[in-house]
């Protein structure tokens, strides 16, 4: 055996392992600072959704409100506000619509006109 | 012993396999027979019914005579529906406020579509026509009204006066005595009134009692007391003015919720107005 293998044996020999520290343990400071910022977080996408929300500007159309199904409760209401039963009539079927057609005489003008003969 | 519960219970099976038996040739559910059905099928068939409220150029314009073509079948499913003699729509009174009661605002498009046809076929000399589609009408106006509150007795009573002047028209045009007759037949069927007025207040009442209009006890102790003189007053006008002052000592939360009576009467007297006119007519 050379003696620089027996140099390099002998190097070998002295390695000793170290004994492995103990992982960072999560200090109660850290969790808290950890619950701040997913709070923050949080905080922060609450808000940005509640701002969309409140800016998001849908206009009502006579489509979507057709799309609510009359009760009782908005009939009385409708009855009430209207200035007369005819008027609230006129309202009811307009607010079913969701076209009109763009011509010069409705049908209930139409009706209204209707002579009757003597 | 045993040999009597072995006959009773021979007997018990023979009375449910009868029983069975009978459930399988029974007649089919008279649901079937209910006008509102049908009405509700001629809702959905109805076609561009938007023009309703919008705008239309008259009724001579090919336009309107393609609005027909396509509602035929709407309106022929409510004429069938006419000929039945039963309507219930269902109403589910227990839902309070929240009932729906769509059917109404459909039943008010289709039904001033079928007084426009009546004027249609009555203008284009289609006689027989007109007077099968009025009398549809007049049935269909008086069957919307069927078990409902004062909004949909208001509707029935719309309908019922888009109807009833077209009456004059179609008999000045020239009528057969048949036709009169049917004519006749169908203004008498409507009844003196033409709707329930009384039984219209009476439900429209009892709904105020239900939780959703937070009535106090000083109010509910006050509708018990109203309700039976608004419902006299449909029939006795007479006892108005003490209906009037009743609703304005109610309590506050009754009052504002109260329908106004002369409004309603004067819904009732002006369509018995129009009923009169067409009977004295067809007289």
């Amino acid at each position: 055996m050379h003696a620089g293998d027996e140099n390099f044996e002998v190097y070998l020999k002295q390695f000793r392992p170290r004994a492995p520290e103990a992982l960072p343990a999560v200090t109660g400071a850290r969790k808290t600072r950890r619950a701040l910022a997913l709070g923050a977080w949080a905080a922060a996408i609450l808000l940005m959704a509640a701002l969309v929300a409140a800016n998001w500007s849908v206009k009502p159309t006579t489509s979507n409100r057709s799309l609510h199904p009359l009760t009782i409760g908005a009939a009385n209401e409708l009855l009430e506000r209207a200035p007369s039963v005819k008027a609230a009539m006129d309202e009811l079927v307009r607010d079913s619509q969701e076209k009109s057609v763009p011509k010069s005489q409705s049908a209930f003008e139409a009706l209204s006109e209707e002579t009757v003969n003597p | 012993m045993n040999a009597l519960r072995s006959l009773a219970a021979i007997v018990l099976f023979s009375g449910l396999v009868t029983a069975a038996a009978f459930g399988q040739t029974a007649p089919p559910s008279q649901l079937g027979e209910n006008a509102a059905l049908r009405y509700w099928s001629a809702f959905a068939q109805m076609q561009d019914s938007a023009v309703m409220s919008g705008k239309i150029p008259g009724l001579d314009d090919p336009s309107v005579k393609e609005l027909f073509d396509k509602n035929k079948a709407a309106l022929d499913t409510m004429y069938r529906g006419t000929m039945l003699p039963n309507c219930d729509w269902g109403i589910e009174y227990q839902l309070g406020a929240e009932t729906p009661v769509e059917y109404v605002r459909k039943a008010l498009i289709l039904g001033k579509l079928n007084a426009l046809y009546v004027m249609y076929l009555e203008k284009q000399g289609d006689t027989e026509g007109a007077v099968r589609a009025l009398i549809a009408g007049l049935r269909f106006s008086h069957d919307v009204a069927n078990g409902g509150t004062l909004f949909a007795t208001e509707v029935g009573a719309a309908l019922l006066m888009d109807h009833l002047p077209m009456i004059p028209n179609i008999v000045h045009a020239g009528i057969s005595p048949e036709q009169r007759t049917a004519l006749q037949k169908a203004a008498a069927q409507l009844g003196p009134t033409g709707l329930d007025w009384q039984g219209a207040v009476k439900r429209e009442l009892a709904q105020y009692r239900g939780t959703d209009h937070h009535l106090t006890a000083q109010g509910l102790a006050a509708l018990s007391q109203i309700a039976p003189l608004y419902v006299s007053a449909m029939s006795d006008a007479s006892v108005l003015s003490r209906l009037q002052s009743m609703i304005a000592s109610a309590p506050e939360d009754l009052r504002k919720i109260m329908p106004d009576p002369r409004r309603v009467l004067a819904s009732e007297q002006s369509l018995e107005n129009h009923l009169a006119e067409a009977r004295g007519l067809l007289q």
